[in-house]
């Protein structure tokens, strides 16, 4: 389950800046570190592409969600990472409340 | 072995140079990267395959840059540099046939594919503006500025650009038949598949101009110099319709234009 490749349909990929805001409650991480806890939170099902990690975290960034700031490393280079702010923790519970909402619509529905 | 990693984002980000916002991205993704493939070697993955990895695990950056690429593309410089200064600039998919626009100051004015058949510009400024496909047939730009302007593709047909000046200017694949670019100052200008039949060009000096591919058939060039102008692929028919008379040019210029055999008629200064 080293990268998974397997099936993304842009459902599960449009809710990228839910699943990054759900790794940050557990702690602060740098790009690397988000996209392998989402691929072993989903069992190797799912792994984010750099691509759609970093304009996920941008958007983030915009709204306020997550705070970047500079690792100490001194190897290998200075890690950025993402911290999830205040508004970030609300704004993962409303998602998640929306979610619950449309997949009972959804139930319903298809 | 980041060597490799560093190889591979060059070929990634070749499109995006010169782009400050893309190399802040390079740097993150780098650092990701090199984590990936020593992560896939220690688990025994063989390195091309994990270089092979690790090139799929960066998916579509196109998604991430096209924008900031936007963004810097309006700001870079371009030939003629000129912030869009305030009031009104967009114009495209406009209706203004026959309007009265003389002496108007629009640069970098949004004129695509708008309507301007008849429309007057008579000593305009519209350094950097677009009239990508737009019509601009009998249209008359008569002492205009158009330096840096697009009109590729647009229709010019019997347009009017006396004294006008196209520096830099493009206008590849327009429609200038039978338009009037006597005395227009042409440096630089991109006419390349233009259908310039009977346009004229008479007592223009003309430097670094290109004609490649244009249909040039009955086009006027008396009392011309022309400079480093390439008529690359230009038909031996054109050539040979062309009305040349006291007309100058150098040896490469001469050359560019009888390379397909064609033979110019008329009384030319080869300097």
């Amino acid at each position: 389950m080293d990268h998974a490749s397997v099936l993304t349909p842009d459902l599960v990929r449009g809710n990228i800046d839910t699943m990054i805001l759900k790794t940050l409650l557990q702690g602060d991480h740098y790009g690397y570190r988000i996209a392998k806890m989402i691929a072993a939170g989903s069992d190797g099902q799912y792994e984010p592409k750099e691509a759609t990690l970093y304009s996920s975290l941008r958007r983030l960034e915009a709204n306020g969600w997550v705070e970047p700031y500079w690792g100490d490393e001194t190897q290998g280079g200075r890690r950025k990472y993402y911290k999830i702010t205040a508004a970030g923790r609300h704004a993962h519970t409303a998602s998640k409340a929306q979610w619950e909402r449309a997949k009972s619509l959804l139930d319903t529905l298809l | 072995m980041t060597h490799r990693i560093d190889t591979l984002l060059d070929e990634l980000f070749a499109p995006y140079q010169g782009l400050a916002p893309a190399q802040e991205l390079r740097a993150e993704i780098r650092l990701d990267l090199i984590e990936r493939f020593q992560d896939l070697l220690a688990t025994g993955v063989e390195e091309s395959a994990a270089l092979d990895t690790v090139r799929k695990s960066v998916g579509n950056l196109q998604e991430i840059l096209s924008d900031l690429q936007e963004e810097h593309m309006a700001d870079a410089s371009r030939p003629a540099p000129a912030p869009a200064p305030p009031g009104l600039t967009q114009f495209n998919a406009s209706v203004l046939r026959n309007a009265d626009l003389r002496g108007v100051m629009v640069e970098q004015g949004n004129f695509k594919a708008s309507q301007l058949r008849g429309a007057d510009f008579t000593d305009a400024v519209l350094r950097g503006a677009s009239f990508k496909a737009s019509d601009l047939t009998d249209a008359i730009f008569d002492g205009a500025d158009l330096t840096g302007a697009d009109l590729a593709s647009a229709n010019a047909k019997n347009g009017s650009f006396k004294g006008t000046n196209l520096t830099y200017a493009r206008l590849s694949h327009a429609a200038l038949r039978n338009a009037d670019l006597s005395s227009a100052v042409l440096v630089g200008t991109q006419i390349k598949f233009a259908d310039l039949r009977g346009a004229l060009f008479d007592g223009n000096t003309l430097t670094g101009v290109a004609f490649d591919g244009a249909n040039l058939t009955g086009a006027s060039f008396r009392g011309t110099s022309l400079t480093h102008v390439s008529f690359r692929h230009v038909s031996r028919r054109s050539v040979g319709s062309m009305a040349f008379g006291g007309t100058t040019m150098d040896r490469l210029t001469y050359t560019l234009l009888t390379a397909n055999g064609g033979r110019p008629s008329g009384d030319i200064t080869i300097l």
